[in-house]
């Protein structure tokens, strides 16, 4: 970050100014959040918007860890529905098996495919509001070093019609 | 005497040998009857493949052959199903827009939700419609629905999935079944699908 700011004195106003952003979360929040830095990339993600009759609505992706340390993700929530769930469908017996996953670790670049028919994300009852052509934040929950929800990886996709 | 009484002692053990034998063909044959009888039945059981049945349609009753197409096309699910059903849905209604106009009319589609104690029958209606307005969206009483399903041997099962929102899942066949006038399985598409395999499929039985 510091290397793309021109000046030293740009340099040390800007690392001021983050020290300051980081110190007033702290106070204004009691429960510390670590700052939100990428950890996750959903490549090619998108949603489907919701349709009427159901609440229920799907999102997909490649889903990679982009940080240096394993992950392991315990929720997903975003603004625009009122839960999202990580599941897996398997085929067993000529069914179509469909199952929450309540976890889901993932090693340094490690990828996980969301794929219709697949693993997907369960979206559930979106805000009125969420249309086709419409961008939400996907915001996943990983454990910190102590088990606890704490860090925060958001990814933007677009809202797709179904086919 | 002691011959007469040899040879009537073999008559009678010939005879109780004779009852003995005609005892186990009797059995035997009992056996062997019960079994194909048995069988018969099972086969017949196993070859049901389709007919007429009846379900609903937003709280109407709804019979098969009073709305049946040249070929049907009969998908088995439920509305709230976020990733399967819907993904075949829309392989379905791509399909379609791969014929032209005149043989679009003779394809019907109907989908049916086994969920009814969740999926309000408007809701199914409404839900299968945006795939494509033709798609008729169907539930029923339980009774209905488990005929259908015994019909196309689509098990389903509600299993209780507690960690999830929706408290339950429905595990069934990712398979669309193409039916006749009369309700009888032409062929059937298993997972995984696509919509040029279920245009090509169409374009076949057209």
């Amino acid at each position: 970050m510091n290397s793309r700011i021109a000046s030293p004195l740009t340099s040390v106003i800007g690392s001021f100014l983050a020290f300051a952003v980081v110190s007033v979360s702290g106070h204004s929040n009691a429960q510390a959040v670590t700052p939100v830095t990428p950890r996750l990339d959903l490549e090619r993600g998108y949603v489907f918007a919701p349709l009427a009759g159901s609440p229920a609505t799907a999102g997909y992706g490649v889903l990679t860890n982009i940080s240096k340390e394993t992950l392991t993700i315990v929720g997903v929530n975003s603004e625009s529905f009122k839960a999202i769930e990580l599941h897996e469908t398997k085929e067993e017996n000529g069914l179509m098996k469909m199952k929450r996953l309540p976890k889901l670790t993932l090693k340094p670049q490690q990828k996980f495919e969301l794929k219709p028919g697949g693993n997907h994300l369960m979206l559930f009852e979106a805000n009125p509001l969420v249309k086709q052509g419409d961008r939400v934040t996907l915001v996943f929950q990983i454990e910190d070093k102590t088990g606890k929800p704490t860090i925060q990886s958001p990814v933007d996709v677009p809202v797709k019609a179904r086919p | 005497m002691s011959n007469f009484g040899y040879t009537r002692g073999m008559q009678t053990d010939d005879a109780k040998t004779y009852s003995k034998i005609s005892k186990l063909i009797g059995v035997a044959s009992l056996v062997v009857l019960v079994g194909l009888t048995l069988a018969v039945f099972l086969y017949q059981r196993e070859s049901i493949d389709g007919g007429d049945f009846e379900l609903q349609y937003r709280n109407q009753p709804w019979r098969f052959s009073e709305h049946a197409n040249d070929i049907n096309i009969l998908y088995i699910g439920y509305a709230k199903c976020p990733d399967v059903c819907p993904m075949t849905l829309s392989h379905v209604a791509q399909a379609l827009k791969q014929l032209g106009p005149a043989d679009q009319q003779k394809v019907s589609f109907f989908f049916l939700s086994v969920d009814r104690d969740h999926d309000n029958q408007d809701d199914v209606a409404t839900y299968a419609s945006q795939f494509n307005p033709s798609f008729i969206g169907l539930s029923g009483t339980r009774e209905q629905i488990d005929n259908v399903s015994r019909l196309y041997h689509a098990t389903y099962i509600i299993d209780p999935d507690p960690n999830s929102r929706l408290g339950y899942s429905i595990s069934h066949a990712d398979r669309i079944h193409f039916l006749d006038r009369k309700g009888k399985v032409i062929t059937k598409i298993q997972s995984p699908h696509s919509s040029d395999e279920i245009a090509s499929a169409l374009k076949g039985l057209l």
